[in-house]
């Protein structure tokens, strides 16, 4: 059984190989060329190391977002171009679920976010239970309202914090304060924010019997621009 | 060797450069077996013209249903296809990077070659789909939404302009002009058909560039002078002729359009002239052309003048032949311009 991850929802790409659930090889590329330079050559690259076909692959597993629309989409069309030949089911996670998931059997709330510019964030809760990674809840808030929100559900939990709203808006968090009184608080690095395709919790991803080409959608989280100013006007 | 006369080649085609998720499968270039085309228009219609992020969405959602489809409706394959092209340009960078995405990544699981094209010489191409007879060279001319041009079509993969817009696309003259008139969108069709019963020598409308001995062409003048003409109604409370200014608006276009078109076939010494891109569904503009003296010309039915796969698919072919593709790092290029080749 082997699988193929997709990610392509930062700035940078990731591609990665699991058989029988277990990492064989991945590609990491944080360069300045765009998703439609990088992940062509990545997908080549895992599969060259391994040998492996694209026949050979029996699923794949993609970040459906949220993150730059076109990186997401990108990533998606990429995965669609690959499984429809073959008839091979693709399963989504979203980019918050990645992150959280390099952070295996940490105790306490996993808690990444994503910039989503003007002071809003991408962000989910995830907590270890077991070998599992479970998915509390996602969404997207403006920061400074979230915190308290967070704050109101899960008081007095071990919180970490990841993902690259915590660059973005370093003012927010130099004052734990507004945090409450977590029982412990912990930001993760910089490199632990960045989204990789080898660290995904592959058991833990939810995969629908009826996933195919034909059912993945993009989880922009986001109307698109022209549709908000519409229900504005 | 012997049977590589008797065989077939397949290309699947794909095209996504603005609102239109369209697949076709073609054998031998020129025989079309399948032609999909799924139009967003009644999406953008709500918001009075493309939105590029709306269209990409739609073209995600879409395209996988779009290919299926395209093999179903041609009884082959994807074991049977030879070659995958796809538009990478010009157009909308988030719509074409969905196209290109799915055809690069088809392309490498297959292990066939991707074939990249460009969208308006795929519109030169519709041509030899619907014309079996028509062979380069000749000149031709491209009149689009986007795009205003005239072309020295050397052979199938060789192109020159010879002759450009200098500021407006004649296309998006109809469509600002249909706007303002609160005629609906896309422009072209409805100006078209108002303009059948109007008179097109009402309103006086300039014809730029006309005597000028180049090719070029400009048409921010005209959409002005019509603008103008509308206010200055509007002022005077005089009621406005809508298949008036329809007629004599797209009879100042055609003017233009045909004294250049003819300049450009004394000019190249080719007395063929093949029309191309959306614009060459208007009727006036045919009728008007077919008056030329001399000439053989060619346009292609309504059906493949709008944005289609099929046309993606035989430009693809003839590149094919020609042996050139792309490459894993093939990119979308918006701004793409006619001859250009940004894919290595
Ligand atoms: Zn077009």
């Amino acid at each position: 059984m082997k699988v193929l991850v997709i990610d392509t929802s930062s700035m940078a790409a990731s591609t990665a190989i699991f058989e029988d659930q277990t990492l064989i090889k991945e590609c990491f590329l944080d360069t300045k060329e765009t998703h439609s330079q990088k992940i062509m050559p990545l997908v080549d690259e895992v599969m060259t190391h391994t040998q492996t076909k694209v026949s050979e692959i029996d699923a794949y597993y993609v970040c459906e977002g949220p993150g730059s629309f076109t990186g997401v989409r990108i990533g998606i069309a990429t995965a669609k171009g690959l499984a429809q030949p073959f008839g091979k089911p693709i399963y989504g996670f979203s980019s918050m679920f990645l992150i959280a998931s390099g952070f295996k059997g940490v105790s306490g709330l996993i808690i990444p976010m994503i910039d989503a510019k003007r002071m809003d964030v991408y962000y989910g809760v995830y907590e270890w239970q077991g070998e599992v990674l479970a998915t509390l809840e996602e969404g997207v808030e403006p920061l400074e309202t979230l915190l308290v929100a967070l704050q109101d559900k899960y008081p007095n939990q071990d919180l970490l914090f990841a993902g690259d709203a915590l660059t973005a808006y370093p003012a927010v968090f130099e004052n734990p304060q507004i945090l409450g009184e977590s029982a412990s608080l912990i930001f993760a690095s910089e490199a632990d924010s960045i989204p990789r395709a080898g660290r995904i919790a592959i058991s833990s991803v939810v995969t629908p019997e009826s996933a195919s080409v034909h059912t993945i959608r993009a989880n922009y989280m986001r109307k698109s621009q022209a549709e908000r100013d519409q229900s504005h006007a | 060797m012997a049977n590589m006369e008797n065989k077939k080649i397949i290309t699947l085609a794909i095209e996504t450069s603005c609102d239109e998720t369209a697949c076709a499968v073609l054998r031998n270039g020129r025989e079309v077996l399948a032609n999909e085309v799924h139009t967003q228009i009644d999406i953008h219609q709500t918001f009075g013209g493309v939105v590029p992020e709306i269209a990409s969405r739609n073209h995600l959602d879409k395209i996988s249903e779009i290919i299926e489809r395209a093999l179903e409706q041609a009884g082959v394959g994807f074991d049977d296809v030879d070659e995958i092209a796809v538009t990478y340009g010009p157009g909308l960078v988030g719509a074409l990077l969905v196209g290109l995405s799915t055809a690069k990544a088809l392309a490498y699981a297959l292990e066939k070659p991707l074939i990249p094209v460009n969208h308006i010489e795929g519109h030169i191409a519709a041509n030899y789909i619907a014309h079996p007879d028509l062979k380069p060279p000749f000149a031709c001319l491209i009149v689009s939404g986007g795009h205003t041009h005239l072309v020295d079509v050397k052979d199938y993969t060789t192109f020159e302009i010879i002759g450009r817009t200098r500021d407006d696309a004649a296309g998006e003259a109809f469509d600002k002009i249909a706007r303002t008139l609160g005629l609906g969108y896309p422009g072209g069709p409805i100006v078209d058909r108002l303009a059948k019963e109007g008179n097109p020598m009402a309103i006086d409308f300039p014809k730029a560039m006309m005597d000028q001995d180049h090719l070029d062409f400009s048409f921010s003048g005209l959409k002005s002078a019509v603008l103008n003409y509308l206010n200055s109604c509007r002022m005077k409370q005089v009621e406005i002729n809508v298949p008036d200014v329809c007629a004599s608006f797209q009879h100042a276009v055609i003017e233009v359009l045909k004294a250049k078109a003819a300049q450009a076939l004394s000019q190249t010494g080719y007395d063929t002239l093949v029309l191309a891109g959306g614009v060459a569904a208007n009727s006036g503009l045919r009728a008007s052309l077919g008056q030329l003296k001399g000439i053989k010309l060619y346009y292609p039915p309504i059906s493949l003048c709008t944005d289609n796969a099929a046309m993606i698919g035989c430009a693809g072919y003839y590149q094919a032949r020609a042996g050139q593709s792309g490459s894993l790092a093939t990119n979308a290029v918006p701004n793409l311009k006619i001859g250009e080749k940004k894919y290595e």
